[in-house]
């Protein structure tokens, strides 16, 4: 434990440090991004208002920049919008603006959004879209026209349910990306509450609702999904899933879940092979508190923060409970470092909802990107501690532990916000990766990334099969590695290429992919210069 | 005539009061609330009085009325530590801090030797996130405790649970095994040191800890909370079946959760 030093420099010492901006925010008048998204408030309070929404960041029309989507609020037994609500598809303009393609495109959404988890499911190379919704889950095909298809009853995903967070992910090794979606708790505006405080509504606390088994299905390969939440073993528990992340724990080459569930225990679902997962949360140390009690997790992410080769897990949880940061101790066991690396006190007092490792500043080391806001909008008016709108928080990675550099992150960081959603991503192919927020009852916010230190970047999109691939590389002989998670943050679906921080080298020595299992191969490329994207297929070359 | 008739409101007053504090001492709480409203009705300002009924209406989860009786008392008196502290004491348990430290801070002034408030404010400060001035109010809390009492051994124990979310779990088991010292038969001081114990590789020791915890009474530390530590340390320590055993105890045990 030694390893990590307590590195969190409270507000005091923050002040003494030089002002750098980090991010600088793109407005709504610079993007021409006028969607914004409407959390359907009511007197009542229904469950749902609170939860979105999601954002997402991906290329939809493979022109090599990145498009934004935002899910909106829409019809629902509690709510009937006094005018249309939609999703909105904004096409990158690659000068920093973006156009408003939802109508041609034909994904405004129906129902309740709430999430999105963007990938290319059927492998033609164009990338598709879920939706999670109150409602029913909806399935996007890219039709490679700029247009996308509802195939979601075809492809039997046609299921109701209170859906969260997705992860895409390869569940068995057969090449084709499985789906597991979040579910939350058995909901319907029959089963809402009056949980009012001196006569006034707000929102129920999650006690108050039965829990539900998440779904998990698999990839028949022919545009169609089986239900295999049963026979995987994942659907025999009942949670309260907000996150999910897949990712390799034990490095064994299958993919794992991690899902943080909102006042019941978190769930690993170790992955046993064969289409069998086993709940392990409570012998790994990812269930509970160090006191058994279980926290209100929220987002959730994977990386390998402090370089030992093994993936640690990350949960955003409620204000009071902290944050949790498991290091991964090997032999599927975790121990709580939030409170060593500082990131427990430094969230104390803050709802964490998206959530990202993402190294913002190309040192070659995950930082981390927190995005919060209570849940209850009325929360002021119970406890004068708590606030409904919440900072942003931007920890850099030290090596040793988390530095809390929020206070030189730039303007947002200065603000509060209801944020819930996160998605990271290269706006402007410049190397350094931006962030989107998606804030609840309010316009999305677009951070540009604008560090000015003169480290340098090799871009890698790898096409096929990513998920589960671990890219490698060496810069003056120190080794750096990316594991590429599938989900993870909150709500949100982030850019799928990669980053590779050099510092200040002008080369990467080598840089490493080891495919997933599913393909079973290693590339190798020695002597890779910074300063661009690079495309890689398996067995390809560096184009 | 009226001094008389106001001498003996105040000595009725008085007597009440007394009688009051007895019943609480003795937990008979029904009966202290009697006397306690006899003698906030013979002096609706007598400071004491007020601060007894507030903690009696804490008992009683009426935090309207407790905050109301303490308000009340220190709009009498604000010079009353007891008043300026059980106030803090009060938004702290309603986990409103930052109004719970104005009041902490009066009372820490109006009694400054006195540990409890410092440590309140210690206490406050950490659920707050900052983990500086926890830290430093932790070590003033300490400094003014005397030697070997519960209070001395509460004081530790949350010091060393401070300590331990920090990472430092050397200095964690320090303030614990000076706790389990100040009062060998606090469940939490055991506790607290099994968890210390474990997080630093100890789980054998942990488990001799988590076991004496279980056999003392349950003030603040549950049942459940023992038993999934113990869940935890007998399957460090390769014991399959006292881990199932302390397992299913703990998840039969109502789970707690803060929402």
């Amino acid at each position: 434990m030694s390893l990590l030093r307590t590195s969190f420099q409270d507000a005091e010492h923050d002040s003494e440090k030089p002002r750098e901006q980090y991010f600088e925010t793109w407005t709504a008048q610079k993007t021409g991004i006028t969607w914004k998204h409407d959390n359907a408030l009511s007197r009542l309070r229904y469950l749902p208002e609170s939860m979105g929404p999601g954002v997402g960041i991906f290329d939809y029309d493979n022109d090599g920049w990145m498009d934004l989507y935002f899910v909106n609020s829409g019809p629902a037994d509690f709510f009937q919008p006094a005018k249309p609500l939609r999703n909105a598809l904004y096409h990158n303009n690659r000068d920093g603006t973006f156009t408003d393609v939802t109508e041609k495109a034909g994904v405004a959404g129906r129902d309740f959004g709430i999430g999105v988890a963007a990938a290319d499911y059927d492998r033609d190379g164009w990338t598709d879209i879920l939706v999670t919704t109150y409602g029913r889950l909806i399935l996007y095909h890219n039709n490679h026209d700029g247009t996308f298809t509802d195939v979601t009853k075809a492809a039997g995903l046609d299921e109701p349910g209170l859906f969260t967070s997705a992860a895409w992910f390869d569940s068995d090794n057969n090449g084709l990306l499985d789906l597991f979606v979040c579910h939350f708790v058995k909901y319907g505006k029959s089963l809402e509450q009056d949980c009012s405080v001196n006569g006034i509504r707000h929102y129920c606390y999650p006690k108050t609702y039965e829990a539900w088994a998440s779904r998990l299905y698999k990839n028949n390969g022919d545009g169609t999904f089986t239900d295999i939440s049963a026979p995987s073993g994942i659907g025999k528990y009942l949670g309260k899933a907000f996150g999910v992340v897949a990712t390799d724990i034990n490095n064994d080459g299958l993919l794992d879940l991690f899902v943080a569930n909102d006042s019941v225990p978190n769930f690993l679902y170790l992955n046993k092979g064969g289409g069998k997962f086993e709940e392990i949360g409570f012998q790994a140390g990812v269930a509970y508190s160090a006191d058994g009690a279980a926290r209100s997790g929220m987002g959730v992410d994977a990386a390998d923060f402090d370089g030992d080769g093994r993936e640690d897990l990350l949960v955003a949880n409620i204000s009071r409970e902290r944050d949790s940061l498991y290091r991964n101790t090997g032999h599927n066991t975790f121990v709580d470092a939030a409170g060593a690396t500082g990131l427990g006190m430094a969230t104390a007092m803050y709802t964490g909802w998206g959530c990202r490792f993402v190294d913002f500043d190309l040192d070659g080391r995950q930082d981390l990107i927190l995005v919060s806001g209570h849940p209850d909008d009325l929360i002021e008016s119970v406890n004068s501690s708590l606030q409904y709108r919440e900072p942003l928080l931007l920890f850099h990675n030290n090596g040793n532990g988390f530095d809390n550099v929020s206070a030189a992150g730039g303007p947002a960081f200065k603000e509060s916000y209801a944020a819930r959603g996160l998605a990271v991503g290269d706006l402007d192919n410049d190397g350094r990766v931006d962030m989107v927020v998606g804030i609840s009852g309010g316009a999305p916010l677009v951070l540009h990334n604008v560090v000015s230190n003169s480290n340098r970047w090799i871009g890698l999109s790898l096409t096929g099969l990513t998920v589960g691939a671990r890219i490698t590389w060496s810069v003056n002989g120190a080794e750096h590695s990316i594991f590429k998670r599938g989900g993870g943050s909150y709500l949100s679906s982030c850019d799928p290429r990669d980053v590779l921080g050099l510092g200040a080298a002008e080369y990467a020595d080598w840089i490493q992919v080891r495919w997933p299992a599913a393909i079973g191969r290693t590339d190798r490329f020695e002597h890779v210069r910074a300063g661009k994207y690079y495309s890689l297929s398996p067995g390809g070359k560096l184009l | 005539m009226i001094l008389l008739l106001a001498l003996q409101l105040a000595v009725g007053a008085a007597q009440h009061y007394e009688n009051a504090k007895q019943d609480f001492a003795q937990r008979k709480f029904s009966e202290a609330v009697s006397e306690v409203d006899a003698a906030l009705h013979e002096n609706p300002y007598m400071v004491p009085a007020l601060v007894l009924k507030a903690r009696l209406a804490t008992f009683a989860h009426r935090p309207d009325v407790a905050k109301s009786c303490l308000i009340t008392a220190i709009t009498a008196d604000p010079t009353s530590e007891e008043a300026q502290f059980f106030l803090g004491v009060f938004y702290y348990m309603q986990n409103d801090f930052k109004l719970a430290i104005s009041p902490l801070q009066t009372a820490q002034t109006l009694s400054p030797e006195n540990p409890l408030p410092v440590f309140y404010l210690a206490m406050t400060h950490e659920a707050m996130g900052q983990d500086a001035n926890a830290l430093k109010l932790y070590q003033q809390a300490e400094n003014l405790s005397p030697q070997k009492s519960a209070q001395t051994a509460s004081i530790l124990v949350a010091y060393g649970r401070f300590l331990l979310s920090q990472g430092r779990n050397e200095d964690s088991i320090e303030k614990d095994r000076r706790a389990v010292e100040a009062d060998p038969d606090s469940r939490d001081a055991h506790y607290e040191l099994a968890k210390g114990l474990d997080r630093d590789g100890d789980p054998k020791n942990a488990a001799l800890e988590g076991e004496r915890a279980l056999t003392l009474p349950a003030l603040g530390t549950s049942d459940a909370q023992i038993h999934f530590l113990l869940a935890n340390v007998y399957r460090k320590l390769n014991q399959p079946d006292l881990a199932k055993a302390h397992l299913e105890k703990f998840q039969a045990a109502p789970q707690t959760a803060r929402r």
